[in-house]
């Protein structure tokens, strides 16, 4: 499925703790699975997809080394999936990190990077600090497309314009993403403000191109989050059976598929005979 | 204002009207093209938004955060008119004691903007000039970098002069959602004992147990 030009999608929000870490990781490895050359970039200083991940991640070369002048091909870390490979945040001293974030605010520094990166994987997909900072806005800028996670709860709805209007400013100014869409997360089915901000993403935020803002995939509150956090895997290699919630991010690859155009070759979109 | 705030707490046309500038894809934009010179003012790109005043641009590097120096400055008369009225904590969610201690505040101190934002910058209550509330997340955001790198007091408060006049203070609390702040803008200088009365009333509007609902 290899493109002439890889895409780059960014996972953002504004408020801290919607979830971005685990849907990058989790997509990034359903994409994979379904056969897209996906690097997953840890561009939050902290580390985020590194601390997720088990193996020695945290003090490997990555990022930070790459954009000062490292050779990607020997930093990125290879995976159980042979279509997904990892770029860790590198070596990036804590005292180091407001600046170095600071630095990237103007996206040049991450072009030169990313140009690179959409020659040798179809999807490069960026995981981002909470907020506006230097590096979400300079990831921003370079970004084909965004992904926002919106966790179904009031306090994280209220977040929500912040980061949409961050996105509408910068496409206005000429150097900014396509919105993928705002995929709910953590939504407990059972709490009734929780389902209030699902219902009223769904009435509020539908889209006028004859598509819906809000992706169809509902990343739901589910304990097995935190048995992959604990073990450090994305959910689908949790088990050798992957539990069910698993499904929810194939689902989620299959729509962000469409939704940043990834190019599915011709014989790949005809329909297959059950018997043959 | 014609219509109620959603639960994302702007108007549902504000936020269809948002949404209607994300759905045109970028590359019909009028001004797409080479990425402008970092952090252009409204004035210098007509493009850019200035409709939503309840949404600081948050792009917008132009705001000032540093502090004039005192020297020249002219004293003012540090003494509320009257003496504080006890703050008195009431029942309800989060936003509505956060509103209940923002009248408080607004009674007492009469600040031109007052606020309450989390550690992100998101505004969770209050009314206030979007220059002002960004220039509050700025500070917020380098108190936390602060507090990472050496122990800064619990009590601390950061108090610079605002934009347009008076003086900007922030205050800050640990709570169960994180750290929260309350900024204000006050025309004249708050006395410490003041303060230490605001902080208390910030402190146990926050101090909430149960979730937020």
């Amino acid at each position: 499925m290899m493109q002439n030009r890889g895409r780059v999608l960014v996972v953002a929000s504004q408020k801290g703790g919607v979830g971005k870490t685990t849907i990058a990781l989790n997509l990034a490895y359903a994409l994979a699975h379904r056969g897209w050359r996906t690097l997953l970039v840890d561009a939050d200083p902290q580390g985020s997809i590194g601390c997720s991940i088990r193996g020695d991640l945290r003090h490997q070369p990555g990022l930070a080394d790459v954009l000062r002048g490292a050779p990607l091909e020997k930093v990125v870390v290879s995976t159980r999936q042979s279509q997904l490979q990892l770029l860790p945040i590198g070596r990036l001293p804590v005292l180091e990190a407001a600046g170095w974030s600071a630095d990237l605010r103007d996206g040049k520094t991450l072009g030169g990077f990313l140009d690179a990166g959409r020659q040798s994987w179809d999807v490069l997909l960026l995981d981002t600090p909470p907020g506006m900072g230097g590096v979400t806005l300079g990831a921003l800028r370079q970004a084909d497309d965004v992904l926002v996670p919106l966790q179904a709860e009031p306090l994280a709805a209220r977040s929500l314009p912040q980061i949409l209007e961050a996105i509408a400013s910068l496409r206005e100014r000429g150097s900014g993403p396509n919105l993928a869409g705002l995929v709910l997360n953590m939504l407990q089915s059972r709490n009734d403000d929780s389902l209030a901000v699902a219902q009223e993403s769904w009435r509020l935020l539908a889209g006028t191109l004859n598509r819906h803002s809000v992706l169809d995939t509902i990343v739901p509150r589910d304990n097995v989050f935190l048995e992959a956090s604990a073990e450090g895997v994305p959910v689908a290699l949790l088990r050798r059976r992957p539990p069910a919630v698993a499904a929810v991010f194939d689902q989620l690859a299959a729509e962000i598929e469409e939704r940043i155009h990834l190019e599915v070759p011709d014989d790949e979109r005809k329909s297959l005979s059950l018997l043959d | 204002m014609s219509e109620k705030a959603s639960l994302f707490w702007i108007e549902p046309q504000r936020l269809a009207s948002l949404m209607e500038r994300l759905e045109t894809p970028v590359e019909d934009l009028p001004t797409a093209g080479p990425s402008p010179p970092e952090s252009p003012s409204a004035t210098e790109n007509p493009s850019v938004s200035t409709e939503s005043p309840d949404i600081a641009d948050p792009l917008d590097d132009t705001v000032s955060v540093i502090p004039s120096p005192s020297e020249g400055k002219e004293e003012k008369d540090v003494a509320p008119a009257e003496p504080f009225a006890q703050y008195q904590l009431g029942p309800g969610s989060i936003e509505t004691r956060l509103d209940a201690l923002l009248s408080w505040l607004k009674a007492n101190v009469n600040p031109r903007d007052a606020f309450v934002t989390d550690r992100e910058g998101l505004a969770l209550a209050g009314a206030t000039a979007p220059e002002i509330v960004a220039a509050a997340a700025q500070l917020a955001g380098t108190w936390e970098d602060v507090r990472g790198v050496c122990q800064y007091p619990e009590d601390g408060a950061l108090s610079i002069d605002a934009p347009g006049g008076g003086r900007l203070h922030l205050l800050r609390a640990e709570t169960r959602w994180g750290s929260l702040h309350l900024g204000f803008v006050a025309e004249q200088d708050v006395p410490s004992s003041a303060m230490s009365q605001i902080r208390e009333a910030f402190s146990q509007t926050v101090a909430e147990k149960e979730p937020v609902s």
